[in-house]
């Protein structure tokens, strides 16, 4: 049978079209929030949790900008309310191993509410301490290193052994991570904010 | 689990871009710039992205590539957008070439329904970028009531860009070049859910308008915030921002005052700090840490920022958006900003370039406020694009520093 031979009137077909088009609508609708809540229940459920992850500290790569050089250091999934306080070595005894970076040029700034309260660079390396007086972080940036780059393959290696971790709920943290941009090329960096 | 996931994604974004084939139309666009640093190693850098659509009735499907001459193939973006009557989707896919990796994926579906918008945010993170692997899903009603305007936002490990929170970067470590999405599956402490939660509304006596904001998660309350905008305060054209935010361990407040002149041709806004006693908690006085003047008129825009308290207050860099900050909020907010500079002049034009686009010519300058001088010239800049054709844009990046020229960038955008 011919469409035009089924609908008595253009507007008739028209009126038929926009019903079945809007039954289609609301059964799409159905379905949507059907699986919303689905999904909200599977949520609750504990299917998005996402897995436990070892709390980890990232020293990026250098990054240069001419003979200009940058590390950015950054944690990921810090316990008891994130990471207070860190410890890079101490005089004598520096976490931080410098090449073709001059030591004299370095400077540190706290990222995410850190506070550098001591820093120390020489030819033999170099340490820091640093703070929140406010809050931990638990997924985010906590340092930026800045230097003069002096040669043409520079480095940046923390060294783990000599490395404290401090959370916001006064304890060390003894389980965690030391990786590199060599052992993840990318980061997440959530974005801080209310 | 999670693998099917990525794999449904895919197979989700290829269906909806193959379903359109039958009859669209391509374009595309090729950005290149090329910066020449003086000194030892003259060229500082050279970056190219290449940009492919397909458009039909209801589906337009993008490609995003980009390309640097240090990595190389940095970044390859899918991109699928679907509208079809009330529904709305789209899904976006993220792979690192240069290691073959994937690295990130958003769904979102929208739906516009009697008044009622529901929206559905899923995002997943690659195992190869740290913190990942991560899953989680987010879904946003938003309606009006008696003139209120109300917003709930569920979250099941996953959380959704808005004013208050700015969602996630994907960061390449080697060079710091970034990625931005909305929905952010690295929850904090990875909890399963939270429910955010904001009603809005018109403004009473002098108030122009207000918001409330509450916010909790399986952690328990996190905070709730009280917005009141463009308060009269009855001296001239004097008006401010109040906010009030109350959370698990302090109450701060905030005002934002303005004063705007000409119908906002001129607009003045002093940054206040409230200063701290030395007893904690007691606070001793409020002081003017900094003066924003901005004046906008016929596309041309001059804007004045100083800096008066270099100790608490700084701008923050042209990326995070060129404001007076305090310091303490721009370490909260992640913001990067100029520790040494307490002066920004700038002066912006845009107008159009009679075929179809705009050229535009942005120059800045800072101030130090370094020795006996109140300020000592430190740093400037001049960037301009101009519209050659409709297929043809061209740009110049010039930065100058205290010790001459720092770099020169010349940058070719062509459309076909």
């Amino acid at each position: 049978m011919d469409a035009s031979v089924r609908y008595v009137t253009a507007e008739a077909r028209d009126v038929r079209l926009r019903s079945a088009e809007g039954r289609g609508a609301r059964a799409l609708s159905v379905g949507a929030l059907s699986l919303a809540i689905v999904l909200g229940l599977s949520g609750c459920g504990g299917l998005f949790a996402t897995p436990a992850e070892l709390p980890t500290l990232y020293v990026g790569a250098v990054e240069m900008q001419g003979h200009e050089g940058h590390v950015l250091v950054s944690v990921v999934n810090m316990p008891a309310g994130g990471l207070a306080a860190i410890q890079l070595g101490e005089v004598s005894g520096e976490a931080i191993a410098l090449g073709d970076i001059d030591p004299t040029s370095v400077s540190v700034e706290g990222k995410n509410g850190f506070v550098v309260l001591a820093e120390a660079f020489d030819a033999a390396g170099g340490a820091v301490i640093a703070a929140n007086g406010t809050d931990g972080v638990m997924d985010g940036d906590i340092l930026r290193f800045s230097f003069a780059i002096t040669g043409g393959d520079p480095t940046f290696v923390v060294e783990r052994a000599s490395v404290t971790l401090a959370s916001d709920e006064g304890e060390f943290v003894e389980t965690w991570s030391l990786k590199t941009a060599a052992d993840a090329a990318y980061i997440a960096r959530s974005k801080t904010g209310r | 689990m999670r693998r099917r996931a990525i794999g449904a994604v895919a197979v989700w974004i290829a269906a909806l871009g193959f379903s359109g084939f039958a009859a669209g139309s391509w374009s595309a666009e090729w950005t290149t710039e090329v910066v020449l640093e003086p000194g030892d190693k003259l060229l500082g850098g050279s970056e190219s992205t290449l940009g492919l659509r397909y458009a039909t009735e209801s589906i337009l499907w993008t490609s995003g590539s980009e390309f640097r001459l240090d990595v190389g193939y940095l970044w390859q973006e899918v991109a699928v957008h679907a509208c079809f009557g009330a529904w709305d989707a789209q899904g976006i896919a993220l792979f690192g070439p240069s290691t073959a990796d994937f690295l990130y994926a958003q769904a979102v579906v929208a739906l516009r329904l009697a008044g009622v918008d529901v929206d559905v945010f899923w995002a997943v993170l690659g195992g190869a970028v740290l913190g990942g692997p991560a899953d989680g899903l987010a879904v946003r009603l938003a309606g009006r009531v008696g003139g209120f305007d109300i917003v709930s936002i569920a979250e099941f490990g996953a959380r959704v860009e808005d004013e208050g929170f700015r969602g996630i970067d994907i960061v390449h470590g080697a060079t710091g070049r970034y990625r931005h999405y909305a929905t952010d599956p690295v929850v904090p402490g990875h909890q399963v859910w939270g429910e955010k939660l904001s009603v809005s509304g018109p403004g009473f006596g002098p108030v122009g308008n207000a918001r409330a904001i509450a916010y909790a998660t399986a952690d328990g309350f996190d905070f709730f915030a009280v917005e009141l905008g463009e308060v009269d305060l009855g001296i001239g054209p004097i008006e401010t921002d109040l906010k009030l935010i109350y959370d698990v361990e302090a109450k701060s407040a905030a005002a934002t005052p303005t004063v705007a002149i000409g119908g906002g041709l001129l607009c003045v806004a002093p940054h206040f700090g409230v200063y701290s006693g030395e007893q904690g908690g007691e606070v001793a006085g409020l002081g003017l840490g900094g003066v924003s003047v901005t004046c906008d008129w016929n596309g041309v825009a001059v804007r004045s920022l100083t800096v008066l308290d270099a100790g608490r207050f700084v701008i923050t860099t042209e990326e995070s958006g060129s404001i007076i900050e305090s310091i303490d909020d721009a370490l909260e907010n992640g913001d990067d900003y100029y520790a040494d500079y307490c002066e920004l002049l700038s002066i912006a034009a845009v107008w159009g370039s009679g075929c179809g686009g705009v050229n535009r010519v942005v120059a800045s300058t800072y101030f130090s406020s370094g020795g006996a001088s109140a300020f000592v010239w430190a740093m400037g800049s001049v960037e301009a694009s101009v519209r050659l054709s409709t297929g043809i844009d061209v740009s110049v990046e010039l930065a100058l520093a205290e010790g001459g020229l720092d770099c020169l960038g010349v940058g070719l955008t062509l459309r076909w």
